[in-house]
């Protein structure tokens, strides 16, 4: 071994001691330890050094619950993400299909359909109440809601099969380490609403369950 | 599996606190197993997903913060600067490309930001309470030695590198990046990474033996 492979094997006892080699250069290094006593020396002050860096690092605070207010907070200041039609920009697409007056009367039958389903809908609710559109509903505005905290074993993956499960979407947090899920439309009845809590109590995935409003 | 706990700093539930990053990877899984989902976090992220963002930030929310603050040394505008690194995690989600981990990817942010935020607050007066604490770790490897503790006399010796050496010897043995990685976070060439982090450990030595420790490198 010359000076420039003993030299390139010192620079790398630091990643060699933090498990960042890749299998060959690993294998590699194995193999000049076994015979380098100087080498050996480097690794174990690299080995010495590693563990009172990590313990001066653990010493540092962890940031309080602040960064997360401020983070959340930022987020929901963010414009809202474009949606998947949006992305696939249907309107150019459109276009490359279709003549502008072909297009011109897809967008008058678009907006006839619209102002019939607007009469259909603007109706009053069955019950007492005001008055109940689509476009309010799906934006999530009108429904059933409850207020959630996430027990600590609880895995993103379980949560998210529930809420699929059981129709349910987290609409809005954490705030104060709270979500706001949404059970339901404003159709579901509120027994079917407390059934629905209740199973998301029974699930051992939240902490805390509360229906709001 | 992916723990999501509340309690401390990020409060999810209202029982137990959550794991630092270490702390969990000390427990029942490897960085590898921990993160080898994050890209597919970063995915749901980039199409609005605050679940998938909540999930990132535990993961990495200790690491990152106590990145900067070896920047910014005031751990109020560390946690500003944490939380705009991690904006710029929502904003920039779909951008993601792949061609680094997640962790890499994301001290970069970090490491922008911390130097953006110190270098418009340059003239400030550091926070007097991390002040006193860096002082009451850095100070006197040699009273350390008197004592006979010799890893405390390393790590006194540790607070006195340079802080491009601190850097450097932070990324890779705290932070666990490669090569590559450190290169991409810092912004020099592979080749610099390592001669950087050698002189940096020679340095240390050379602090060591003069605090009277022989640390038998090199």
């Amino acid at each position: 071994m010359n000076a420039q492979d003993r030299q390139r094997l010192a620079e790398l006892a630091p990643f060699f001691v933090a498990g960042r080699l890749d299998p060959q250069e690993r294998a590699a290094f194995e193999r000049a330890l076994a015979d380098d006593p100087e080498l050996a020396r480097n690794v174990e002050a690299a080995r010495a050094e590693r563990d009172e860096i990590v313990a001066l690092n653990e010493a540092l605070p962890a940031p309080s619950a602040r960064a997360v207010q401020k983070l959340f907070e930022a987020l929901d200041a963010e414009p809202a993400r474009t949606s998947l039609w949006a992305r696939l920009d249907l309107g150019a697409r459109l276009g490359d299909f279709f003549s502008p007056r072909a297009l011109g009367w897809v967008a008058a039958a678009a907006c006839l359909l619209v102002a019939v389903e607007a009469g259909f809908l603007a109706q009053p609710a069955p019950g007492p109440g005001g008055y109940s559109t689509a476009s309010r509903e799906e934006a999530g505005l009108e429904g059933r809601f409850a207020l959630v905290a996430f027990a600590p074993e609880a895995t993103m993956e379980k949560i998210a099969a529930f809420l699929a499960r059981n129709g349910a979407q987290i609409v809005g947090g954490p705030r104060a380490g709270f979500f706001q899920v949404k059970l339901g439309g404003s159709d579901m009845s509120e027994d079917d609403a407390a059934k629905k809590l209740e199973a998301l109590r029974a699930s051992g995935l939240v902490t805390f369950a509360q229906k709001k409003g | 599996m992916t723990g999501l706990g509340g309690g401390g700093a990020l409060t999810f539930g209202l029982r137990r606190p959550i794991l630092g990053r270490a702390q969990f990877l000390q427990g029942v899984m490897g960085k590898q197993t921990t993160e080898s989902d994050d890209p597919q976090l970063l995915a749901r992220i980039a199409r609005g997903d605050r679940l998938a963002m909540q999930v990132l930030f535990a993961r990495h929310r200790l690491r990152v913060f106590r990145f900067i603050l070896r920047f910014l040394r005031d751990e109020g505008r560390a946690e500003d600067a944490l939380a705009e690194t991690f904006v710029d995690v929502w904003r920039q989600a779909g951008a993601f490309e792949g061609r680094s981990s997640v962790s890499t990817w994301i001290l970069s942010i970090a490491r922008f930001k911390a130097l953006s935020i110190a270098r418009m607050r340059k003239d400030a007066p550091l926070d007097d309470d991390f002040a006193a604490g860096l002082a009451d770790e850095a100070d006197d490897p040699e009273v350390r030695m008197a004592k006979g503790d010799k890893a405390a006399v390393l790590r006194a010796c540790i607070q006195k590198l340079s802080p491009e050496h601190r850097e450097i010897v932070d990324l890779v043995y705290y932070q666990e990046q490669s090569v590559e990685e450190a290169a991409a976070i810092i912004g020099i060439p592979p080749a610099t990474v390592k001669t950087r982090l050698f002189y940096a450990r020679q340095k240390l030595s050379e602090i060591c033996k003069r605090a009277g420790v022989d640390r038998g490198w090199p």
